[in-house]
């Protein structure tokens, strides 16, 4: 079975599973599935446990003013078929080629070697509203999730409910704002106090005034 | 002697040799300073300092002492006063005092101790007590940390140390430095007790803080461990204190196993400086060649198998010296 | 300080409490770059490590929206500063989708060389810093003394030695010229003695087997579930290179094996890391041999306003390097996301640090390959 048709068997499952959920395939054999914020964890985790879904690429955001943010996430399904791509595999610790990479192949110490060939990929989309942009939290399905939701929430400001630690991660905790919406932006001359996004503290002022005032 | 008096005598000897070993030490830390730059150099396939003293750059340290000499002496409001400040100061007198029982030459030694051995090995364990001190004063995490494994290396290394120059007490039949070199005269104890030579040179590699030992100053860890809190000249008597324990412990080790000042040709001092500097290169050898042991297999290596190692070396030498 | 200008939440033990929390970083010597990671320790152990990053952030998401898209380009050398060039890869293979434009054969060969260059590049960068955080500083030297034989062939080729902006969007910038082989002639002999010194030097060292070695194990499944890529996931014993699986330029030409570790330690790490270095060797020289003569640039259209999305990975010497493009019909990407592997594998830090050894951590560290321009972007 090749990738598109593995495509389109998974659409089709998919639509007979979540029948709200839209999908389609694009011209790489990618998937891609738009689910609604009510469906997101159940979808999710039916693509890990059904579908198998197991390796995380990212998740991210894109803000679509004035109404919604798009959550994009990125998944692949590993494992062995017949047309995955011929690799040899080599063991470290004996430095030897053990051959074609196929299911069965061990190391040198006894351990399996997996074969992770990609399967499938799945877009999977989420339109989050700009209003309430509140969505569950992937980190219980896929522990790489935390630090991507943590980025998302740092830059967009979309909230993951049930995130272990939801804390910001690149900017400092008293920023204020989100830089990657749309809104935020540093146009305004930054001499004007009022325009910068953050406090001004200069050394030997004690409470935030300028210089000389 | 010289036609001065007896009890002056002993004063003036006692203060010319006080200085001597003081100057020795303090140009032996620029001379070893150098050499170290010079062997890491070479070693990394570049050249080491060229500039300051053309073409060798032997000036370099002089140069560096210098700059040391005008530096701030800071010290952190919250540090211990007086515990930070007399810290840098032990090192450096445990290492002086080790130097009193060393002979130069035919009789060529400052303190002619019938215990002579049993002084060094009292007089090294007191190093520890200043990297301590200067953990614990600096009031500093990190430095804390560096002192704690400092302490608890060279603690377990002193044992097995000791075991091996017990060993070598007993092929003398003696305790006296003087009469171990005597007992060298036809052949140096490295041939006859080459197990206690490489457990004293390892074990003095740990006391000395050099890699593969050298957690106080495990730069990619802990950033410079007991010593990141000093500056300036406190700091130079850290590493005036360091190369000193390891041109000591090298001199002590030239001592005991490769015949101290005993040589044709040239006299003793001569072979004396040659045999020490030998084992300094060699120490210099090891640091840049192998990579940092972690502090539990350190301890795991001194005492489960260097000790038992020196153990069994004792028991052997006792045997073959009552069957002899 | 005013208290809402803490960055992070300081969490002091309680009086008597055993552990000690100690800041390690944004300045020091093995954290690569500006890491904070704040330890929590019990004794000599590690209890628990929470990394705190942002230091380099630079807002190259934000900045890309107001760029066109050759604009971009140089921007995303900054992101992995030691491996620039695969880097732009992803980039040059995101708009390519996007425009639907094709690279000439030539130019395909040429990424190819360059990019494996830049694979032996950044793994001798970090090979040295490896071996010196373990405190063997004479491999970092030697490493180093590779380097800038490698410098010597990317300056000849490119112009500069670090940051190259050499890919272009439908190819590459320039050709490389006789002085060019030339000096990649010289790099690859310089790494081939190299290689054999380092695992004399280093591999087979008793002191850094037992130091890596059991360090920060990973099992295939958890790899996976890290989202983890590149060395980290092929020393766990899963056989997944994208320069296979998801196949990109003309790597299904060349003939080169992947190494896949057994037991998921730094150790295993290590070896993989080495062995990608022979291997690059391997599929620079038939690179060489296969190269046909032509272009080496595409047709590009000279407006650029793309719709859609595209989404493109490449293996770069970290991990899985990805590449998200919207466009909106503009000059401008409407949204630019970076997918950093350095990013994902720090998230292991927390995973593995209880239990060890301070000592431990810069191994750790060190076995992710971590580089702070891709982890903060």
């Amino acid at each position: 079975m090749g990738k598109a048709e593995r495509a389109s068997a998974m659409e089709a499952s998919i639509k007979e599973q979540f029948p709200g959920v839209a999908t389609e395939i694009t011209p790489r054999g990618e998937l891609v599935a738009r689910v609604s914020p009510g469906g997101y964890l159940d979808f999710c985790r039916y693509l890990r446990d059904e579908q198998g879904f197991k390796f995380l690429s990212m998740i991210t955001a894109v803000d679509y003013p004035p109404d919604r943010f798009e959550l994009v996430l990125y998944l692949d399904a590993y494992g062995a078929s017949g047309d995955a791509p011929a690799m040899q595999v080599m063991d470290t610790r004996t430095r030897q080629e053990l051959g074609p990479r196929s299911a069965g192949l061990t190391t040198s110490q006894g351990t399996p070697v997996m074969v992770a060939a990609t399967l499938a990929s799945i877009i999977v989309k989420c339109d989050v509203p700009h209003d309430h942009p509140v969505i569950p939290s992937v980190t219980p399905l896929w522990p790489t999730a935390n630090w991507h939701e943590r980025e998302v929430y740092d830059l967009m400001g979309i909230k993951f409910e049930g995130h272990p630690d939801l804390r910001r991660i690149l900017l400092p905790d008293w920023f204020p704002g989100h830089p990657l919406r749309k809104d935020f932006t540093s146009k305004p001359a930054l001499r004007e106090p009022e325009a910068r996004p953050w406090p001004v503290v200069w050394p030997d002022q004690k409470d935030g005034r300028e210089p000389g005032e | 002697m010289f036609g001065i008096p007896e009890p002056w005598w002993s004063v003036v000897r006692a203060v010319v040799w006080a200085l001597f070993i003081i100057i020795f030490l303090a140009v032996n830390a620029i001379v070893a300073v150098w050499l170290e730059r010079k062997v890491s150099g070479k070693i990394q396939r570049r050249i080491g300092p060229q500039r300051v003293g053309r073409p060798i750059g032997w000036a370099q340290t002089i140069a560096d002492v210098f700059k040391l000499l005008v530096k701030e002496d800071v010290r952190a409001e919250a540090t211990d006063k007086w515990v930070f400040l007399l810290a840098p100061a032990i090192p450096f007198a445990a290492i002086t005092l080790m130097f009193l029982v060393v002979p130069w030459g035919k009789n060529l030694i400052p303190l002619n101790l019938n215990i002579g051995l049993l002084f060094v090995v009292a007089v090294t364990s007191f190093e520890v007590l200043g990297l301590f001190m200067a953990g614990w004063g600096s009031n500093n995490k990190w430095a804390l940390l560096g002192a704690m494994r400092t302490a608890a290396a060279m603690i377990s290394y002193e044992l097995p140390m000791v075991l091996a120059i017990l060993a070598v007490g007993m092929t003398a039949g003696s305790l006296n430095m003087n009469d171990v070199v005597n007992a060298q005269s036809r052949v140096p104890f490295i041939l006859i007790q080459p197990v206690a030579f490489l457990i004293y040179y390892i074990a003095s590699l740990a006391e000395a803080n050099r890699t593969p030992f050298d957690f106080t100053e495990a730069e990619s860890e802990l950033v410079a461990g007991a010593n990141i809190e000093y500056s300036g000249l406190r700091w130079a008597f850290f590493f005036l204190a360091e190369y000193g324990s390891l041109v000591g412990t090298s001199a002590i080790a030239a001592t005991l196993f490769l015949g101290g000042w005993r040589g044709p040709i040239l006299p003793g001092p001569v072979w004396f400086l040659i045999k020490t500097y030998l084992l300094v290169y060699v120490a210099m050898w090891i640091r840049w060649t192998l990579p940092r042991v972690r502090i539990d297999q350190l301890l795991d290596f001194g005492w489960k198998f260097l000790l038992p190692l020196a153990l069994a070396d004792i028991a052997v030498t006792g045997l073959v010296l009552a069957l002899l | 300080m005013p208290d809402n200008l803490r960055s992070t939440p300081i969490t002091m033990p309680d009086e008597g409490a055993r552990e000690l929390v100690v800041n390690m970083g944004p300045q020091h010597p093995s954290t690569h770059g500006v890491l904070r990671v704040k330890i929590t320790l019990n004794g000599e152990t590690l209890e628990a490590a929470d990394p705190d990053i942002g230091y380099l952030h630079r807002c190259f998401e934000k900045i890309s929206e107001g760029l066109t898209y050759p604009q971009v380009m140089p921007y995303t050398d900054r992101t992995d500063y030691v491996a620039a060039i695969t880097d732009e890869w992803a980039y040059a293979l995101a708009a390519e989708r996007l425009l639907g434009v094709e690279v000439p054969e030539r130019a395909e060969y040429i990424r190819v060389i360059m990019g494996e260059v830049q694979r032996l590049l950044s793994h001798l960068i970090w090979f040295g810093s490896f071996a010196m955080d373990m405190g063997a500083v004479t491999p970092f030297l030697y490493a180093w003394r590779e380097r800038e034989t490698g410098y010597d062939f990317m300056e000849t080729v490119t112009g500069t030695r670090q940051l190259y902006n050499f890919l272009r969007i439908g190819g590459v910038r320039n050709d490389i010229d006789d002085d060019g082989w030339q000096a990649l002639d010289r790099f690859l002999k310089a790494m081939d003695q190299a290689l054999i010194e380092y695992d004399t030097l280093f591999t087979k060292n008793p002191i850094f087997e037992v130091r890596a070695k059991g360090i920060g194990p990973l099992s295939a499944e958890e790899a996976i579930a890290f989202g983890a890529s590149g060395p980290v996931l092929r020393g766990s014993g899963v056989a997944r290179d994208l320069r296979r699986d998801e196949p990109y330029s003309v790597y299904d030409r060349l003939d080169f094996a992947v190494p896949v570790g057994s037991s998921g330690d730094a150790y295993d790490r290590y070896l993989v890391r080495m062995l990608e270095m022979e291997q690059s060797l391997r599929i620079i020289r038939q690179a060489i041999k296969q190269i046909p003569p032509g272009d080496i640039q595409g047709k590009v259209p000279k407006a650029m306003k793309p719709t859609g999305e595209a989404y493109a990975r490449v293996e770069a010497p970290k991990g899985e390097v990805a590449c998200y493009l919207v466009g909106n019909g503009t000059v401008n990407p409407y949204r630019m996301h970076w997918r950093s592997p350095c990013f994902t594998h720090l998230q292991l830090l927390p995973h593995w640090a209880p239990g060890n050894l301070v000592a431990d951590m810069v191994v750790l560290i060190g076995t992710i390959d971590i580089i702070l321009g891709e982890v903060d972007r």
